[in-house]
């Protein structure tokens, strides 16, 4: 699964670098909504023929809003201590770090601040996801299922949940869906809350 | 939001027709319309079931009640495996992430730039990832043991 990832990745990079047809580049965004609606689409379906999955919610009450905190604890706490190695300031840092994967929006709003820094926000979070669809397959594996979603951030509910249903089973993939639901709430909130701090 | 809702919507719909599958039949009895459906396991030739209902009981119930206890000893992992629908969604992965792959290629500033500012980029990455990972490694007994009640 790792290596058709990076493959399909790869190739298209590739195919936009090299052939960047003006027709697909123009209505991208429009492509990539549409493909995202399928998908999601079919993650319904699965998440719906597992008659468990909503009593699975009941089960874990509250104990689900843990997720998404300790998921934002945790990257707060690691974009911290990447400040001590960085010349970012310490609110530079965890400001990038709350884009929580999001990258669009964490990466426009820092740069109003800097180009600089938006980049960096930019890249951290796409890095965020990329590393995040390669790792997801072997931290399932390997480590356990609810950790792929504290992996994941933001996109758990999108772009990395058809990534986690495939990888894990649909019990994980409704965690990893409110994960997602909840963390992208407070992205818009943390984001510029950091930067009020720096 | 209002596309989620549609497609929620569609997605009951399928399940429905999914579940309840290509043998339905619907027929005009007594004035009440009767939905039939048969459902038979490839593997096991014995295993045939079939349901009845007016039309007026199928809308009423609720979906789960319908399929769950009316297919009760139905295997449902040979009905899953049988659908497309796993198949479907991973090459809509795969297509995603293939157009997210021609955004970045034809971002040739992105490109560029991931030299100057990609290394502090993936250090607070790369923490951020090792620490969420391991606060949620530490609570996910909590889960695990949920899971595994359910299972006994």
């Amino acid at each position: 699964m790792t290596l058709h990832i990076l493959l399909v990745i790869f190739i298209g990079i590739l195919f936009g670098y090299f052939l960047a047809p003006e027709i697909l580049v123009n209505n991208i965004e429009f492509i990539i909504d549409f493909g995202l609606c399928l998908l999601l689409f079919f993650v319904g379906i699965d998440i719906g023929r597992n008659g468990e999955t909503f009593n699975n919610i009941k089960k874990y009450g509250l104990k689900i809003l843990l997720i998404p905190l300790i998921t934002v604890l945790g990257t707060l706490f690691g974009s911290a201590i990447a400040s001590i190695f960085l010349k970012l300031s310490l609110f530079e840092s965890l400001a990038i770090g709350s884009g929580l994967g999001w990258y669009s929006l964490s990466a426009i709003e820092l740069s109003k601040h800097s180009a600089e820094l938006g980049t960096i926000a930019f890249l951290a979070n796409v890095s965020r996801e990329v590393i995040a669809l390669v790792t997801i397959p072997i931290i399932a594996k390997k480590i356990g299922y609810i950790q792929t979603v504290a992996v994941a951030g933001a996109p758990a509910m999108d772009t990395l949940l058809p990534v986690i249903t495939r990888a894990t089973n649909s019990s994980t993939a409704i965690l990893s869906f409110f994960s997602g639901v909840i963390l992208s709430m407070l992205v818009p909130i943390l984001v510029p809350l950091m930067m009020s701090l720096n | 939001m209002a596309i989620i809702t549609v497609l929620l919507v569609v997605d009951v719909q399928i399940i429905y027709s999914q579940t309840i599958n290509s043998k339905t039949e619907i027929s005009w009895e007594k004035g009440e319309i009767l939905i039939s459906a048969t459902t038979e396991i490839p593997d096991d030739d014995a295993n045939l079931t079939a349901v009845r209902l007016k039309l007026s009981e199928y809308v009423d119930r609720q979906l789960t009640d319908v399929v769950l206890k009316s297919f009760y000893d139905i295997n449902f992992d040979s009905l899953y495996s049988l659908s497309e629908a796993f198949t479907i969604q991973y090459i809509c992965l795969l297509f995603l992430l293939f157009v997210m792959g021609i955004k970045i290629g034809t971002n040739k500033e992105v490109l560029l730039s991931f030299h100057q500012l990609g290394l502090s980029a993936l250090v607070i990455t790369i923490f951020s990832i090792i620490f969420s990972l391991i606060g949620i490694h530490f609570i996910s007994k909590i889960f695990n043991s949920t899971q595994e009640r359910e299972d006994k």
